[in-house]
């Protein structure tokens, strides 16, 4: 009865145009006046606590450090190595920009963040070439989606809070499933721009120019080597690495780029806590929820629900997919990891899958969420960025869908892409 | 809102909140198990196992508000909410689990003090055993106060284990629990300090080579009940209880003890050095920790500090007797 | 007082945000700095950046709703007949409403029974009542932030472009 006025309340409120952590926590408040045994405290006291966490805190921490760099001149930089080396391929821009966003990921947690970022530099420029207007948007949706995959990862952090899963270890293991996706989006790409006559920037660069880009560049180059170098060499905590992330692309905006004003840094510092109020409330509401599902026994339903449907491995992990792909389509990524991991943990774990793989197959499988219609982040930051319609973006986003999800089947039934790193490293 | 939902019905049923540790889930289970065996099936228990309503600090506010009738927690983290449990975090304050049972548990002064917690809408139904905390690393063992010079070692964010480290010199660096398998791991620490029951079931020992039973801090769980919930069951229900969770209690104790030793039996098998610490060497852990004040500090953080004197002389002439 | 309320109605929650995420990367930066360099862990360190980061988010949700920022699907609006869309709007606008205000109530009772029991932080020793008023305050400006919001849209009830800025 409690399940049907939480899911019921929570549909409705969606539909009334709620933002979706105040509609989870309406859900919730329902749900607690119909059991009847919960106090009216409770979601206010969830919010405090769930809050009162460390490891949460990398969340905002890695938006500032992606704002950060994104404005402060760090990723244009970047921008100019990969052009340098790789813009003279067929479809050369379309491979410097997923190399981007690969950079990029790596010191972003966000897959939007990422889009945004890579987005507004690359855009003018691939259309300026030729590249078509939706071939270009769809591609780097799904390009900044590779910004949950590589670490640090926004989603891996949440599921490794909600499951007591070691967030280093997740992280290591996104390393080679976002290599993965950016390679199989740079073939795709190849195979497209091949086929359109789309041809890459006519000018050779001598080693000297080469050069000259990556020192350049250097600055920029070394903030990835310090966020995830620093973490893996032991020097600090995924949080404290992002906090000195921020401070390390603060201090390179201001001081040796130069591109900071006073003004330009309110703003910037400014966005990022606009992303983090909006993102943490999800968090905040979705521990109620999360806690009344448990509660009211629903994980366990469900979980005997899926088991006595099947007890082939293989069968239940392509049920989760499924599952998770439709949930992504509806749900952001955020509540959906938050609602979704401490129910979904024990059940792979019933199949002796590895919890850090599991959670690199959510991950994965919410990065695809990002570029699936109705909602769909990337789509839509895709489109504001490209200032074009919904439409043209989606009409070019079926093709990599696809691609995304022959790299999802993959990470899903060879586990060791995610294992071997942490594996051989930790 | 209490008066429409505490009233005395017939069939009752608890919400409870318990640990991850697998003595306590066990006890929980067992508690369950006699609560209905003793009821008929008239009470019944909700059993929500390995902190998944919430940590220690929200699940014993939830057990305040009323959300949860039954909650098993470390003191250690309440400590903060009840300030007279910072008694628990005095390093080398019990030397062994006997006087802890005798004195720490049952002794006038804890009944009297461990009862206190009415005044913060709590009632106090048992004590369970988490263990004495002990010391890992993966560079040496540890015997004398010196071997733990300049380590960086996980302790847990309570003001006493912070100046007791401090004072015999290592550098203690508060970490989430999440965390620290994986600090180990890459070294990010250099150890960390919990009972054997958590070295063993967080598989600690596969990262860390040495196990020194330095024995510093007793950690115990206190069992806590919403005191409105209680006060509705009728007295037959109060016994059936009470009973149930004496028994629960008891078997908890054996079995914490009984998977302390498979514990070290196993960790040794796969190649753990494990060292235990005489009583001379334990000395001299809290004789720099006495210098340091580290008594004092724990003392200063109670509500009630006369009952840390109490505790100390109830302790001293229990020693007397056994011939300590 | 009519320029400070205008500058209250524009920068309260950023100012207040940009400080809090300041503070709060600063003092994890130098946490780390302190422990790799000077070889001390601070004790205050973590449990100061954690009080910042509470306030911040909830103080970050007043300011989503001051830019009409946060995350919804828009999508669902498709359902709703043209005529019928603003009014569905503005019903999401009040329900937002009743839950910050229930927060707010909630909040305080809270609040006030943390005050009773005298709880305090375990390494600044601050009573919790300050962290536990951070929900309070910052869903109290979503109220208020929330009336601004229904005013305007009741105010440009007829002016159809205004959802298709969403
Ligand atoms: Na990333
Ligand atoms: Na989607």
């Amino acid at each position: 009865m409690v399940a049907g006025v939480l899911f019921i309340s929570l549909v409705i409120t969606l539909i009334l145009n709620v933002p979706v952590g105040i509609a989870i926590g309406l859900s919730s408040l329902c749900a607690i006046f119909a059991d009847g045994r919960l106090s009216s405290l409770y979601i206010v006291q969830q919010l405090v606590t769930s809050a009162d966490s460390f490891p949460l805190m990398a969340i905002p921490l890695f938006i500032l450090a992606g704002e950060l760099m994104g404005a402060g001149g760090v990723s244009k930089r970047l921008l100019n190595v990969c052009n340098v080396f790789l813009g003279r391929f067929t479809g050369g821009l379309a491979t410097v920009t997923v190399v981007l966003c690969m950079f990029f990921a790596a010191v972003s947690g966000s897959g939007p963040a990422t889009v945004a970022a890579i987005g507004s530099m690359v855009i003018p420029t691939m259309l300026e070439k030729g590249y078509s207007k939706s071939f270009t948007l769809a591609l780097i949706a799904t390009a900044g989606s590779i910004g949950v995959v590589i670490p640090p990862s926004i989603p891996m952090v949440i599921y490794g809070v909600s499951t007591s899963v070691s967030i280093s270890a997740l992280f290591m293991a996104g390393f080679l499933p976002g290599i993965l996706i950016g390679v199989s989006l740079i073939i795709i790409s190849y195979i497209y721009c091949k086929k359109n006559g789309w041809k890459g920037d006519e000018k050779r660069y001598t080693i000297r120019e080469k050069l000259l880009a990556i020192w350049d560049a250097k600055w920029a180059l070394i903030n990835p080597l310090i966020i995830l170098g620093g973490i893996y060499a032991g020097i600090f905590t995924p949080t404290e690495a992002a906090a000195v992330a921020a401070v390390y692309a603060f201090i390179c905006g201001a001081f040796i780029y130069r591109e900071f004003d006073l003004k330009s840094i309110f703003g910037t510092i400014g966005n990022a806590c606009n992303t983090t109020g909006t993102t943490m409330v999800i968090i905040g509401c979705a521990t109620a929820f999360t806690r009344i599902l448990t509660i009211e026994k629903i994980p366990d339903m469900i979980t005997s629900g899926i088991l006595n449907f099947t007890d082939n491995k293989i069968l239940i992990l392509i049920l989760i997919n499924i599952l998770l792909l439709i949930v992504g389509c509806f749900m952001d990524t955020t509540p959906a990891m938050m609602v979704l991991a401490p129910i979904l943990l024990p059940v792979a774990l019933q199949f002796g899958v590895d919890p850090i793989h599991f959670g690199i197959i959510m991950v994965v499988n919410l990065a695809i969420g990002f570029i699936t219609p109705p909602l769909g982040i990337n789509l839509f930051v895709a489109s504001r960025v490209g200032q074009s319609s919904l439409e043209t973006v989606c009409s070019g986003i079926i093709k990599f869908i696809i691609v995304m999800i022959i790299d999802l089947l993959l990470i899903t039934f060879i586990p060791v892409i995610s294992t071997i790193l942490p594996s051989l490293l930790l | 809102r209490t008066s429409s939902k505490y009233k005395t019905q017939e069939e009752v049923n608890l919400i409870f909140s318990n640990v991850t540790s697998n003595s306590a889930k066990e006890a929980g289970v067992k508690f369950q198990e006699l609560v209905n065996e003793y009821s008929d099936g008239k009470i019944t228990v909700d059993l929500f196992q390995d902190n998944v309503l919430g940590d220690d600090k929200t699940v014993a506010e939830g057990v305040q508000n009323g959300d949860i009738d039954i909650a098993v927690c470390s003191t250690s983290s309440l400590s903060t909410l009840n300030k007279d449990y910072y008694l628990y975090d005095t390093p080398y304050l019990f030397l062994n689990a006997q006087e802890v049972y005798d004195i720490g548990f049952n002794g006038e002064t804890a009944k009297e003090m461990l009862n206190n917690i009415s005044d913060l809408g709590l009632k106090h139904m048992a004590m369970w055993e988490n263990g004495f905390r002990n010391y890992t690393n993966n560079s040496h063992p540890i015997e004398t106060p010196a071997d733990c010079k300049g380590q960086k070692i996980r302790t847990m964010e309570n003001p006493i284990h912070l100046k007791a480290w401090k004072a015999i010199g290592a550098n203690p660096t508060p970490m989430a629990f999440s965390e620290l398998f994986t600090a180990m791991q890459q070294n990010t620490v250099d150890g960390q300090e919990n009972p054997l029951g958590i070295i063993y079931s967080n598989r600690f020992y596969e990262v860390q080579k040495y196990i020194s039973l330095t024995q510093h801090v007793y950690t115990p769980y206190v069992v806590l009940m919403n005191p409105d919930k209680y006060n509705a069951l009728t007295e037959e229900q109060k016994d059936i209880i009470n009973r149930a969770m004496e028994e629960a209690t008891e078997y908890q104790l054996k079995l914490s003890a009984e998977e302390e030793e498979k514990g070290i039996e196993e960790m040794k098998k796969y190649g753990c050095e494990i060292n235990t610490l005489t009583d001379e060497q334990k000395m001299e852990f809290q004789k720099i920790m006495e210098d340091a004040d580290v008594f004092g500090v724990a003392k200063a953080s109670m509500k009630n500090p006369e009952y840390f004197d109490k505790m100390l002389e109830e302790l001293n002439s229990y020693r007397e007797q056994e011939g300590f | 007082m009519k320029k400070v309320l205008n500058f209250l109605d524009n920068y309260l929650e950023e100012t207040l945000c940009v400080t809090l995420m300041s503070v709060m990367t600063i003092i994890i930066f130098i946490q780390v700095i302190m422990r790799y360099i000077f070889h001390n862990s601070l004790s205050w360190s973590e449990e100061l950046a954690r009080y910042c980061f509470i306030w911040l988010i909830y103080i970050g949700v007043a300011y989503g709703c001051k830019l009409m920022k946060h995350i919804k699907i828009d999508a669902a609006l498709k359902l709703f007949p043209d005529r019928i869309k603003p009014y569905v709007v503005i019903i999401g606008e009040l329900l937002v409403l009743v839950f910050a205000a229930y927060i707010v109530v909630t909040g305080i009772e809270l609040t006030y029974k943390q005050w009773l029991f005298g709880k305090t932080s375990p390494a600044l020793g601050l009573p919790l009542q300050y962290i536990n008023l951070a929900p309070v305050v910052g869903f109290a400006l979503v109220v208020i932030r929330q009336i601004q919001a229904v005013w305007y849209r009741v105010e440009h009830l007829h002016d159809k472009k205004e959802l298709e800025v969403e």
